[in-house]
């Protein structure tokens, strides 16, 4: 496996890809991108056959050009999206990996995927205060079990992983105790020493956690560990990449992480104190320029840095959406605990003084200059009341450009509620060659999604809060039951160009039938693979700052915790004004939005960015 | 003669219509594609309303309609039938919603008029939950009676729009034993079918089916049979007979009347779809049967299998690298095996059921094919 650094931008972060090898075959997975998470190996609510219509119909309606990279003379063939798989939900079907001989892909129905190996499932938040120095604590249908060291890279092998995260101890969240914190460095460096050692006879490649909670100086402490480790262990040539973690951003607590300034400061740490220990050229920057964007054109960044990944706890970046940035010879990833960004955040970090980027090829962040994801968007959506289903409320739409997702889309979450999100806007898109962002017009909808507690709470079901999320579209609202609009009118999606009707939707979501997280999923994948492309065209243009102000000025924030949750709304039994259905006529009609190129970017001025939990600065 | 056969539905008694199974206006989590993959070709959408809880005070009524009399078939109407709401690019046939409300609700009551019910729940929107079901006929209920007539159902599944739909028939009581109640469904049964008739407005384009009546008594159903057969209609049912009765009285009675019917409509026997009746009844000169077994079964992970049905949530299948089954040619038998199954129903992961549901589709159809050739 080779990651190839194509280009690095000043301001709108890196693109390269990686080479892999599957089956025999090599393959190129181009970065900033995004993993897809999967539950049992299975993309949720996706059987083979309904994930490769969505591969297909987002392959076939990609819009982005091709990149412009240097001549790289490789023709190889795009590579399907890498699975994210938590060895966890294989505890108990360990036996039958060992025994069935014809590759792990092969036995979960998704033959020519690479395979990402984690630890824990991102859409449940672990029980905090069950880890020790022997191992984590995951919970899996026959009751707790301690994951050690030595038997996570033997499960890591099992799924045929071809790179994995380094076990760690990922309880700490923002309130933890300094002891918590200390205990669960030192169990994770135990544990990496273990992991790296067990790496050495095996072809994986390892990706080590920067982690150091909530609190600055541990976490640099620890990333100058990490790089003192690296320098002197034999492991470490089997060391690819960084993973961004320690934040404890698990299901529905992955809502509530701010990705503002001191959660970009506390990641700046972690990336700016690792150093390439292989050799590459330590050129140290200075903090502003964010970690991992190393331009190889000498603007001062160390390539290998490999900075860009979504932490562990998944900053900035849907577990599923891992995007990656390698390092010049160090791919990172973001571990399966990504939480999400707002759409505004999109992408990396940027950095402060705009020069250095922010793993943006790691899309999940949310730094206020940043498109980022709100992390509550990205992948791993807090599952909705434990039932390990992200936020299904969250859609992700794009707009049929697939611009824009939702940012609640993330990869790998159902939107179980039902949610959708509106088309409002198209985003600037990969544009053709040469044009920009298509900004008129575009806009992406990402619409956080809601947990589904709050539909519970009645509070969050009101059009109002449509109306401040344009990005999303929740199914559940009885206004959509006569609806004969389609999600997203002009969407290439399987779900879309079908003509699945909002109403129908609606009525599969208020039976509870489960068909209808099959086809949300369906489209809110569409689009979020649709927003990776747009962000990798958008560093291939170096115009990611104009994405980023796109989303910034269609996004509306979500509301972080459950105490902001407004109050109930009464929903009046007549004229309900349905949000984005006015203008919606049905899409055989072959008559477009005339929404779409309307569009008010009501561009946020911020002086440090956009809270997220809902303060925006006008 | 059958009208409206521009889908896959054939009318000749040579060729067996596996009507599979059926729902709720989806297929248990199944893309229409999936369904069609696996083989079927007519599904069938019950006519009763489908509910939830009602909506209790502290509850905010996010589900409640947008308006008090909004009704699935104006929905279904707007939406332009249920074929082009759901995506079904094929045949489609709708029961009238009779046996269910019957069966499921509490307070349900045959009169003259329909089936009434009374809600228990004054002035709040019911939904009462139950399976099958998809159109949804949203009744706001203000602690009076409603009843749904022949008429409404017709015009309910005038909406759907299947090509196939049932008259409302008098439905009796699985533990009915009282000859006089039995003759007095068989004579409303008749009545209903002419109300029905009446109300029909698209004759030309769906097909209703009468549902021959009797019970277990052979005069009864020839009085029925005589009646329902001068009406002349496109096929007709066999009702009356899934409740589970006793098999020694169940066969001499589906002979009895498919040797009277007439041999150029479809004959078809609601509710049976366990693979020893459907095989009997086959022979005995049935042709439609409808069943949610298999759909339901899959979702408590099991698969149906030649030799009755297989648990894959047992743990001898952790490790059995077979297909269910080696003979299916559905999509889930070429690409899973039992193992995986296995770890995704014992995970409980909502795939392991769609897998589940297209291989038990896939075999009821392929079982209803072979059993043609018996």
């Amino acid at each position: 496996m080779k990651f190839v650094l194509e280009r690095a931008t000043a301001t709108s972060g890196r693109l390269g890809y990686i080479r892999a090898s599957n089956n025999g075959c090599e393959c190129k997975l181009p970065t900033p991108m995004m993993l897809l998470t999967t539950q049992t190996g299975s993309v949720p609510h996706l059987t083979k056959d309904a994930l490769e219509r969505v591969l297909d119909s987002s392959r076939k309606h990609s819009a982005a050009p091709a990149a412009k990279t240097k001549a790289t003379h490789e023709s190889l063939e795009p590579g399907k999206p890498v699975l994210s798989v938590p060895v966890q939900h294989f505890l108990n079907s360990h036996e039958a990996l060992l025994a069935y001989n014809k590759g792990f892909t092969s036995f979960v129905g998704l033959p020519g995927h690479c395979v990402l190996a984690t630890a824990q499932c991102s859409l449940t938040a672990p029980r905090g205060g069950y880890n020790n120095s022997q191992g984590v604590s995951v919970w899996t249908r026959s009751g707790r079990a301690y994951l050690k060291p030595k038997m996570y890279m033997q499960l890591v092998d099992a799924v045929d992983a071809v790179w994995c995260e380094a076990l760690h101890d990922a309880d700490t969240p923002p309130q933890c105790s300094n002891k918590r914190l200390a205990k669960s460095l030192a169990s994770s460096y135990k544990y990496l020493e273990e992991c790296l050692h067990a790496a050495q006879g095996r072809h994986v490649g390892l990706l080590v956690p920067l982690l150091g909670g909530w609190v600055l100086e541990q976490r640099q402490r620890w990333a100058d560990k990490v790089k003192r480790l690296l320098k002197q262990d034999a492991g470490a040539t089997r060391v690819v990449g960084y993973t961004l973690g320690g934040l404890s951003g698990f299901g529905a607590e992955a809502e509530t992480l701010n990705p503002d300034q001191s959660l970009r400061t506390l990641l700046r740490a972690s990336l700016v104190s690792t150093s390439p220990s292989q050799g590459f050229p330590w050129w140290g920057f200075p903090p502003s320029e964010v970690v991992g964007f190393p331009p190889s054109e000498g603007m001062g960044f160390p390539p290998s840095e490999g900075v860009g990944f979504s932490p562990s706890e998944g900053v900035g970046f849907p577990p599923s959406e891992r995007v990656g940035f390698p390092p010049s010879e160090r791919v990172g990833f973001p571990p399966s605990e990504s939480v999400g960004f707002p759409p505004s955040e999109v992408v990396g970090f940027p950095p402060t003084e705009g020069m250095g980027f922010p793993p943006s090829e790691g899309v999940g962040f949310s730094p206020s200059e940043g498109v980022g994801f709100p992390p509550s968007e990205v992948v791993g959506f807090p599952p909705s009341e434990g039932e390990g289903f992200p936020p299904s409320e969250r859609v992700g739409l794009s707009p049929s450009e697939g611009v824009g997702f939702p940012p609640s889309e993330v990869v790998g979450f159902p939107p179980s509620e039902g949610v959708s999100f509106p088309p409002s806007e198209r985003v600037g898109f990969p544009p053709s060659e040469g044009e920009g962002f298509p900004l008129s017009g575009g806009g992406w909808v990402s619409l956080p999604l809601e947990r589904k507690k709050r539909h519970d709470d009645a509070a969050a079901t009101s059009d109002e809060e449509d109306e401040e999320r344009p990005y999303e579209l929740n199914l559940n609202l009885a206004c959509y039951a006569g609806s004969s609009s389609v999600l997203l009118p002009g969407c290439n999606c399987y779900t879309c160009s079908s003509g699945y009707t909002r109403g129908y939707i609606h009525h599969l979501c208020s039976s509870r039938e489960m068909l209808a997280p099959v086809l949300l999923q369906m489209h809110n994948l569409h689009h979020m693979l649709g927003f990776m492309e747009a962000i990798r065209a958008a560093v291939a243009q170096d115009s990611l700052q104009d994405l980023k102000e796109i989303l910034l000025g269609s996004y509306r924030p979500l509301r972080s915790t459950p105490e902001e949750t407004q109050s109930p709304s009464e929903v009046s039994s007549e004229g309900l004004d349905c949000p984005h259905e006015a203008a919606s006529p049905h899409p055989k009609d072959g008559v477009t939005d005339p929404n779409f190129g309307e569009v008010e970017l009501n561009v946020a001025e911020h002086s440090d960015g956009v809270s997220l939990n809902g303060a925006r600065h006008a | 003669m059958p009208v409206g056969t521009k889908r896959s539905y054939n009318s000749s008694t040579d060729e067996l219509t596996a009507t599979d199974l059926i729902f709720q206006g989806t297929m248990k989590g199944l893309l229409p594609e999936q369904v069609a993959d696996a083989g079927a070709d007519i599904i069938l959408g019950n006519t009763y309303h489908l509910g939830t809880q009602p909506v209790s005070e502290n509850q905010t009524p996010h589900i409640m309609p947008t308006f008090p009399t909004l009704k699935g078939k104006e929905v279904l109407s707007a939406a332009g039938g249920l074929h082009q709401w759901m995506q079904w690019p094929r045949a489609l046939l709708t029961d009238s919603g009779g046996f269910q409300m019957v069966s499921l609700l509490k307070f349900a009551k045959i009169t003259e008029d329909g089936v009434t019910f009374q809600s228990p729940y004054d002035g709040s929107y019911t939904r009462e939950r139950n399976c099958m079901l998809i159109i949804c006929i949203l009744y706001y209920h203000t602690g009076s009676e409603c009843v749904l007539t022949p008429e409404e159902s017709i015009a309910i599944q005038n909406a759907i729009g299947a090509d196939i739909m049932m008259q409302l028939d008098d439905v009796v009581d699985v533990k009915e034993t009282n000859y006089e109640r039995f003759k007095e469904a068989t004579l409303r049964t008749t009545r209903w079918l002419d109300r029905c008739i009446a109300a029909n407005k698209n004759t030309a384009s769906q097909n209703l089916f009468p549902i021959v009546q009797g019970g277990v008594f052979t005069d009864l159903r020839d009085l029925s049979l005589t009646q329902l057969m001068e009406r002349d209609s496109p096929g007709y049912a066999i009702g009356g007979l899934s409740g589970g009765e006793d098999k020694e009285k169940f066969w001499p009675i589906i002979e009895h009347c498919t040797r009277r019917l007439p041999q150029d409509r479809p004959r078809y026997c609601m509710g049976v779809g366990f693979a020893p009746d459907l095989v009997v009844c086959v022979a005995l000169g049935v042709d439609m049967f409808d069943c949610v077994y298999p759909t339901r079964t899959a979702r408590f992970g099991c698969a149906l299998v030649d030799n009755g049905q297989i648990s894959l949530k047992s743990d001898v299948y952790a490790s059995d690298f077979s297909a269910i089954d080696d003979a299916c040619s559905c999509s889930t038998c070429h690409t899973y095996t039992r193992a995986y199954i296995h770890a995704l129903t014992t995970e409980k992961n909502p795939v392991g059921c769609h897998l589940l549901s297209i291989h038990n589709i896939a075999y009821q159809v392929r079982m209803s094919a072979h059993a043609l050739w018996l």
